[in-house]
């Protein structure tokens, strides 16, 4: 178990990283990185807007500003610096400011990732407690008396000892410590900010905050649109607390039921418990109670979203409407209409598809996240909210219109909560290598194209279709791994025979 | 002599007087056809073809002269002002000048541009009107003028080209109107909010009410710098004359040699209605030349008008004059050639009439020299017919010219006020028939009188390399001659694709970075918006007596087209419009002089029926057009996007299918409901991916079923 001092050395050592790397001009080169900085989310357009407020017009007159007017006045001094061009100052003062959020960012995953991993993490919201999972587990295992001891050991092998998530404590560590996060943060982007805000809804949902956790989601959803599909994972969280392992059911007061019958070898009764059964999950709300979460939810949503707009309505005043604002923001994200190589998926292919199938194929590619994709894994994973944010997260980092990597590094941020269940993951190999290749080739390729004009958009396009897969196959295989794991533990007496 | 109180702006009444002077003596219509020729530096000569046609207000739709087309664009499109130009080559400001007489006429940027002034009641309508106009332009000049109708590249100047409040008119490229008044230009500046000096950027509302829209017009301009320009402009060109190239001054013009030269401008402006009639109204009041000419026949007859003004009618005439004016069109078409003829450089031997192809260090070169093409007359349809030659004074009058070949012989010679050069006036009108009609001037290869150039000598270019971004500047270097402090209105127009950063402009005085809003009197820039319209850029420069050198430099990234937003030659880059650097303190306009010739035959001496003196001694403001740039953009492989459209769909499909798939397993893996429950195959977690039986449809909806079940349990009936 780390310890404090742990803790400290593993921050400071974050920080130092990125200050070095920013004195030493790594921001210099990193700045204008596409994998780093996408047109919602650089400072330099920042700046521009900055600008164009200063000179009286509307910060979406231009082509250059596609995030939050908020933006515009909280990073006053951070955007004053970059406008003077003050190289120094600039580059410091827009590290400082991204440090600061990745900081915070730490601190929010550390606080959701403990709270996640704390043994009898279940406890539902409403305060009624279930026995831990560990507790559960070992009863269950007690109980059922495994036939060999291989498979006994196998078992707890497989679930692992309860409490011991190996990086529970160091989820925030790790998060800093990402090369992606310490590119995006050196980069200088408002990237960081985007996943504290994804972050403190996820934060605010684990801890059943409902004010916290609406005021994350609209605030997130404000900035950069496709965390509003974080709706239903908060919802559940707020609805039934963290994720349950379902294979931890409350032991049968007194029941042999079970193992009766498979002492004598036979097949397990219709009365175990159902792989999926509901009725484990409801006792946690009633039926008001789901309501009442809900109305709250949705008061909380509104109050939120309505302060927001009122807020972005004072700052741009008369020079711009909220209209103009969506649809320079949200609009902007939706019609992915800027078609500078970025490392997703959309910018070659609408640069190349044939103009009257372009509404098409934008309608196709919005409708599978959020028509095909979303409700299924809503129905698969509910009782797992947070690791469906998890996989909602990736999904969006993969579809989004102009993701950077600080998109991978907040989910992949979230992997050491789900550390246990994702022992039996697959293709990590596979994955993580191809992040790598994905890293390290893509810019190469993209320096080949650009800057040394020997290579064309096919080779960084290459790399973009290897960084999607690579990132797919994380997300698919966690899936699995995920679901296999629940599925062990929901019939631990399939492994007996 | 007269010389009445004149007023600020008479040089431009001389444009429309002359015009309707010379219409006088064919009731409704007339033509007017003058060649300038002069000499340049670097064994090169400039020729420019001047004609005017002039529409009176109360012509009918019969012309005589007038070409129908034109005459129809204006009813059509409510016209008040056009200049259209077609340029190929570049204006050399360095040997050529750029400040004075013929070259502010004549140099024009790269590729196409337009310019109009347009009646709307609002910008929505100016807008379609202007989509209009580029069509039929284009179909009118065969050329692709209606590419400037896409939005993308449309632009509504602010300042430049914009006629503002009560009288107040640009004088950027409104060569021909006059210049505005400090009182006017005042009020301007408070309507447009004078408060502009700190600030870098003014709003200035564009629309004014309806009656104002249409009073005042609507200003766009768009350019077109990739635009080919061959004869098959020139072509339609030559049809708006009425000779054509049949007869007269235009007959000179072999396209060989036409398009063989350094430069060529081919240029038509349009006035109509009420713009030049404001200017005669000013001209009465302050009671300059009002009587039209009626002199009968083609002959000129010049010694009327001044008298007739003094007379004491002035209020009367000039409301007449007004009231005609109001109707009228006057279209002036010309064609700048800068063409080779020292060291026989591209000219070879060939004139009929004997002349040299090698011009010795000194030496007479004659039009048909130039062109290989004897002149045979005037066009018989023209009411004045004029050549003139332009040199220093001791090369006509000192030894070593013989000009007596020459037919018809200098009639008039103009000296420009305060400069060394003369003019000399050929009139085709009174040449002699049956003999070769010849013009020839005195070349003095190395020793051409300096041009007269601009105060800076001004460069544009692009830095940086690479696809991804890049940086313009603008470099302004004072030239000797150019002392004191100046105004510089620099105009640049950049298409959307060249994604400028405003904040990123620095402006640099003798190298020390310097506040732009400290050196600014007025500015207006209006930042592009993707695939919908262009940044424009208009500033106001105030530039201080001791500084030697400006830059001007800004940032931009270079965006990223789709596959059909590409050129035939995506990869050969795009070409960014020339940036237009005016200097409003200095005056382009040569005043000149009637100084000795044949007074013989009753001829006028002023420039009444001399249209081309008229408009070089308006106060043509002093502009350069930088060179156009050329900038390359990250182009997608043009040749695959089915692979790509697959590739990236086989990949998505992919995901999500196996996504689902993943999704699935585990209620496949599960037996089936309630059956075989002792299915040894559903329990072996890691071996699942193995179950080789195929999901049957109807399991797969039963899963589905119960999962929606599930859900709808949860949350709603619970």
């Amino acid at each position: 178990m780390a310890s404090k001092w742990f803790h400290l050395v593993g921050f400071v050592a974050a920080i130092s990283i990125r200050l070095t790397f920013s004195l030493s001009g790594a921001s210099k080169v990193l700045q204008h990185r596409v994998e780093v900085v996408t047109p919602t989310n650089s400072l330099k357009r920042l700046a521009e807007a900055r600008w164009l407020i200063d000179n009286g017009m509307s910060p979406y007159e231009g082509w250059a500003y596609h995030a939050s007017p908020c933006y515009v006045y909280l990073l006053q001094p951070v955007i004053g610096a970059i406008q003077r061009q003050d190289a120094r100052l600039s580059k410091i003062s827009g590290t400082l400011l991204c440090i600061a959020a990745d900081l915070l960012a730490a601190v929010l995953l550390q606080a959701i990732v403990f709270r996640a991993c704390k043994p009898g993490n279940f406890e539902s919201a409403s305060g009624q407690d279930v026995p831990s999972c560990s507790a559960v587990e070992a009863h269950g295992a007690k109980q059922l008396d495994l036939t060999s001891p291989e498979e006994r050991k196998s078992a707890y092998v497989h679930d692992g000892a309860s409490g011991d998530a190996p990086f529970n404590d160091l989820a925030g560590i790790l998060y800093l410590l990402n090369p992606y996060t310490i590119a995006a943060c050196i980069g200088g982007s408002t990237g960081s900010i985007d996943n504290c805000a994804v972050l403190l809804a996820l934060y605010g949902s684990v801890n059943g905050s409902i004010p916290l956790a609406t005021f994350g989601l609209v605030l997130a959803s404000h900035l950069t649109l496709h965390p509003a599909l974080l709706i239903v994972p908060c919802f559940l969280l707020l609805h039934q607390g963290l994720d349950r392992r379902k294979p931890c059911q409350p032991p049968p007061a007194s029941d042999t039921i079970d193992i009766a019958p498979r002492n004598q070898n036979e097949p397990p009764t219709k009365k175990r418990p159902a792989m999926v059964d509901i009725s484990t999950y409801r006792e946690s709300r009633t039926g008001s109670g789901v309501i009442l979460l809900a109305a709250f939810f949705s008061i909380g949503l509104g109050f939120w979203t309505v302060a927001l707009l009122a807020l972005c309505k004072v700052l741009l005043g008369e020079r711009g409407s909220l209209l103009q604002m969506w649809k320079a923001t949200h609009g902007f994200i939706l019609a992915a209409d800027d078609l500078t190589p970025n490392i997703g998926l959309f910018w070659y292919f609408f640069a190349e598809v044939f103009d009257h199938f372009r509404t098409f194929f934008l309608f196709v590619f919005h409708y599978l996240v959020l028509v095909i994709m979303l409700p299924p894994l809503t129905i698969r994973f509910h009782h797992r909210p947070l690791f469906l944010a998890y996989v909602i997260l990736g999904l969006t980092s993969i579809f989004k219109s102009y993701p950077s990597v600080s998109d991978a590094a907040l989910y992949l941020g979230l992997l050491p909560a789900f550390a246990r269940e994702l022992r039996q993951m697959r293709f990590v190999f596979v994955g993580v290598n191809g992040l790598l290749v994905a890293s390290v080739i893509g810019p190469v390729m993209y320096n080949l194209w650009i800057w040394k004009n020997v290579g064309n958009a096919n080779f960084f396009y290459a790399m973009t279709l290897v960084y999607a897969c690579a990132q797919a196959v994380l997300l698919i295989q966690s899936t699995a791994a995920v679901l296999q794991y629940d599925k062990s533990r929901n019939s631990p007496q399939d492994l007996s025979t | 002599m007269f010389a009445p109180p004149f007023h600020f702006h008479w040089r431009l009444v001389y444009v429309v007087l002359s015009a309707f002077v010379i219409c006088a003596s064919t009731a409704h219509e007339c033509f007017s056809e003058e060649l300038l020729v002069r000499p340049l530096p670097g064994g090169k000569v400039l020729i420019h073809f001047h004609f005017v046609s002039q529409l009176g207000s109360g012509a009918n739709r019969h012309h005589k002269l007038f070409s129908k087309a034109v005459d129809q664009l204006v009813r059509k499109f409510s016209l008040q002002e056009l200049e259209l130009s077609f340029t190929q080559g570049r204006w050399d400001y360095t040997r050529w000048g750029a400040a004075e007489g013929i070259a502010p006429l004549a140099a024009k940027p790269p590729g196409v541009e337009l310019w109009s002034r347009l009646s709307a009641e609002s910008e929505a309508e100016a807008d379609a009107t202007w989509r209009n106009l580029t069509h039929a332009l284009s179909g009118i000049f065969c050329a692709s003028v209606k590419a400037l109708a896409d939005p993308a590249t449309k632009v509504v100047p602010i300042l430049s080209f914009q006629k503002k409040g009560a009288d107040w008119r640009t004088h950027l490229l409104a060569a021909a109107t006059r210049a505005p008044s400090e009182g006017e230009k005042g009020d301007a500046e408070n309507e447009c909010g004078g408060t502009a000096a700190g600030r870098t950027l003014e709003t200035c509302s564009l629309g004014a009410g309806n009656k104002e829209g249409i009073r005042l017009g609507h200003t766009r301009y768009g350019a077109l710098p990739r635009e080919a320009v061959c004869t098959e402009n020139l072509t339609p060109w030559l049809k708006l004359l009425p000779c054509r190239d049949k007869a007269g001054l235009a007959t000179l013009l072999e396209r060989r040699r036409v398009y063989g030269g350094s430069y060529h401008a081919l240029q038509v402006h349009i006035w109509a209605g009420g713009a030049p009639a404001a200017d005669v109204r000013t001209a009465s009041a302050s009671g300059s030349c009002l009587e039209p000419a009626t002199g009968a026949g083609r002959e000129w007859s010049g010694d009327r008008g001044c008298e007739g003004a003094s007379s004491g009618d002035v209020g009367g005439r000039g409301d007449d004059v007004s009231a005609r004016a109001r109707g009228g069109i006057v279209l002036e078409q010309t064609l700048t050639l800068v063409l080779d003829v020292g060291e026989g450089v591209g000219i070879p031997n060939e004139n009929p009439a004997g002349g040299v192809g090698h011009m010795a260090s000194k030496q007479a070169v004659s039009l048909a020299d130039v062109f290989g093409r004897e002149l045979t007359g005037s066009c018989p349809l023209a009411d004045v017919s004029r050549i003139y030659t332009e040199g220093r004074r001791v090369d006509y009058f000192g030894e070593g010219f013989s000009g007596a070949s020459v037919n018809p012989q200098p009639k008039w010679v103009w000296s420009a006020e305060g400069r060394s050069k003369t003019l000399l006036e050929y009139d085709l009108k009174r040449a002699t028939l049956g003999q070769p009609l010849n013009v020839s001037l005195p070349y003095d290869g190395a020793n051409q009188p300096a041009a007269e150039r601009a105060p800076f000598e001004v460069s544009r270019f692009v830095t940086g390399h690479g696809l991804e971004r890049g940086g313009i500047r603008l470099e302004l270097t004072r030239l000797a001659g150019g002392e004191g402090k100046t105004v510089v209105r620099y105009f640049q127009l950049l298409p959307w694709f060249i994604r400028v950063y405003f904040h990123t402009l620095r402006l640099e005085m003798d190298g020390r970075h310097v506040a732009l809003s400290d050196w600014t009197e007025r500015a207006s820039l209006v930042p592009a918006k993707d695939r919908e319209r262009q940044a424009v850029m208009e500033l106001e420069l105030r530039i201080p007596a001791d500084v030697k050198r400006v830059v001007l430099s800004m940032e931009f990234d270079k965006g990223y087209l789709r596959i059909e937003e590409h050129p035939p030659d995506g990869d050969r880059g795009f070409d960014l419009p020339s940036a237009i650097v005016t200097f409003p303190s200095v005056s382009g306009g040569v005043a000149y002089r009637m100084s000795d010739g044949d007074s013989t035959g009753g001829d006028s001496r002023g420039l009444e029926g001399r249209p081309l003196l008229a408009r070089m001694q308006a106060d043509l403001p002093v502009r350069v057009y930088t060179s156009g740039l050329l900038i390359p953009l990250a182009t997608p492989d043009f040749s695959m996007p089915y692979n790509v459209v697959t590739l990236t769909s086989t990949v998505i499909a992919m995901i999500f299918s196996s996504l689902f798939n993943t999704l699935l397993q585990r209620e496949a893996g599960k037996p089936a409901g309630n059956a075989a429950p002792d299915d040894p195959m559903g329990r072996d977690p890691i071996g699942e991916k193995q179950r080789t039986r195929s999901l049957p449809i109807a399991t797969l909806w039963k899963t589905f079923a119960r999962l929606w079940n599930m859900w709808v349990d949860l949350t709603v009936n619970s």
